[in-house]
């Protein structure tokens, strides 16, 4: 390990400021591209259940949201490199887990898709509000990742543009964009 | 189905094994250096093929005899800047795209592109054109200027697309149509600046569809081995 200040000595419990927040997180980054591992584990306690809940909004099945997590970390640790320091490190972090969480639900769209196809239809419960889960959920499915990320954090998770922005690192314009659209064709889709 | 509580989840269980063989890493330069270094060496390439080509035998390249002429020629000079500003764009972008945040490439960006190497292109074939005599000397000469375009993308193309897979690109195909775009606008214009036939058929033939076609190839190395994260893959 470097002879580098130890994570510690950066502050990040009760600062109100985002942005000085953001700048210790940046330290911290800085602190583990040279070495200091336990500067990276105080990133990842302070980031991680961010990323969790990041997560969560594309992947519903506990156990496979605790590997997508484990995933991204890891994704986060190989690809250290990357960060530029003195950079925000949010946009980079969530890139990451947006690209990992993407991969996983992909993953799982096609897995419930299969499922379904092959369940005997019979032996479900005749429940219309499963049915409608069902209906939803297969039409969010057929969004593109990016519509439906988009839509999901403005329509469902109620976050603000700015928000939202800020967490992907994407522009507000772009945002209103990709909401809309998916809006437009969860729309179509579902009218009756 | 069981929710699962962030704050509840112990991190340190998740990062332990990750972690076990923690080493320093050397941050990326940033995008400018090394945006300035590939353009060296794109610039060196083509410095060298320049210098190959004003020996009398050289076998491919060779400075058209009337190039002096060709770039008081506007359009011909409009189209070989607008190459080069493709090119840098495209490579900028790439070196951008391959880093987690730092602003993926928008469509509308990506057909700007396209767009302005399609109109540098058409400029660059405006000219009075001068049909070959033969189908024979059709296929010698472009073959030659083919061969050409290639010989003179693949260095550049080697190492942009090293550079990208060094960071993280997480966009294969972007990342790889990028590249392709960078290294291919500058390898035709380049041999276009060599090639003395105006020919509009040889132009499109042996020049242009040799650079697509690269380009093309680029975006599929780009799906196959620009996939992004990739686990147990060392960073250094």
């Amino acid at each position: 390990m470097l002879n580098q200040p130890t994570a510690s000595a950066v502050p990040l419990s009760g600062e109100p400021d985002k942005a000085a927040r953001s700048r210790s997180r940046s330290e911290l980054m800085r602190l583990s591209q040279a070495g200091d591992r336990e500067a990276f584990r105080e990133l990842v306690n302070d980031i991680g259940p961010a990323i969790m809940r990041f997560l969560r909004r594309r992947i519903a099945d506990a156990g496979e949201l605790e590997d997508a997590c484990q995933e991204a970390l890891l994704a986060i640790y190989q690809s250290r490199h990357t960060y530029q320091p003195g950079r925000p490190v949010e946009p980079w972090l969530f890139a990451i887990a947006r690209y990992v969480g993407g991969r996983h639900a992909k993953n799982a769209w096609a897995r419930i898709q299969w499922q379904e196809l092959s369940d005997d239809s019979d032996d479900q419960p005749a429940q219309s509000n499963h049915g409608l889960r069902l209906v939803v959920r297969q039409a969010m499915g057929q969004l593109p990742d990016s519509q439906r990320e988009a839509f999901t954090m403005l329509k469902i998770e109620g976050l603000s543009l700015a928000e939202a922005s800020e967490r992907t690192g994407i522009s507000i314009g772009t945002l209103k964009v990709r909401a809309h659209r998916a809006y437009e064709f969860l729309k179509k889709t579902l009218r009756p | 189905m069981k929710s699962v509580n962030p704050e509840e989840i112990n991190f340190d269980r998740l990062i332990d094994p990750i972690i076990a063989d923690f080493e320093p890493v050397t941050p990326l330069w940033p995008v400018t250096t090394r945006l300035s270094l590939w353009l060296l060496l794109q610039f060196g390439i083509l410095g060298l093929f320049v210098a190959a080509g004003t020996h009398a035998h050289s076998p491919l390249f060779r400075a058209m005899p009337n190039l002096a002429w060709k770039l008081e020629n506007w359009q011909f000079l409009a189209g070989v800047a607008g190459l080069a500003v493709v090119g840098i764009m495209a490579a900028s972008s790439a070196f951008k795209t391959a880093i987690p945040g730092e602003g993926e490439i928008s469509a509308g960006k990506l057909i700007m592109l396209l767009v302005l190497a399609c109109s540098a292109f058409a400029l660059m074939v405006h000219e009075p054109a001068h049909p070959l005599a033969s189908m024979h000397q059709f296929v010698t000469t472009g073959t030659r200027c083919a061969i050409c375009v290639v010989m003179i993308a693949a260095i550049p193309w080697l190492g942009l697309f090293w550079a990208s897979r060094r960071a993280m690109p997480l966009m294969g195909a972007t990342e790889g149509g990028l590249i392709g775009i960078a290294t291919f606008a500058f390898s035709f214009a380049a041999t276009r600046m060599g090639c003395p036939i105006d020919d509009f058929a040889h132009v499109v033939i042996w020049h242009a569809l040799p650079a697509a076609i690269g380009a093309g190839l680029s975006v599929v190395a780009g799906v196959i081995w620009l996939r992004g994260f990739t686990p147990n893959r060392d960073p250094n």
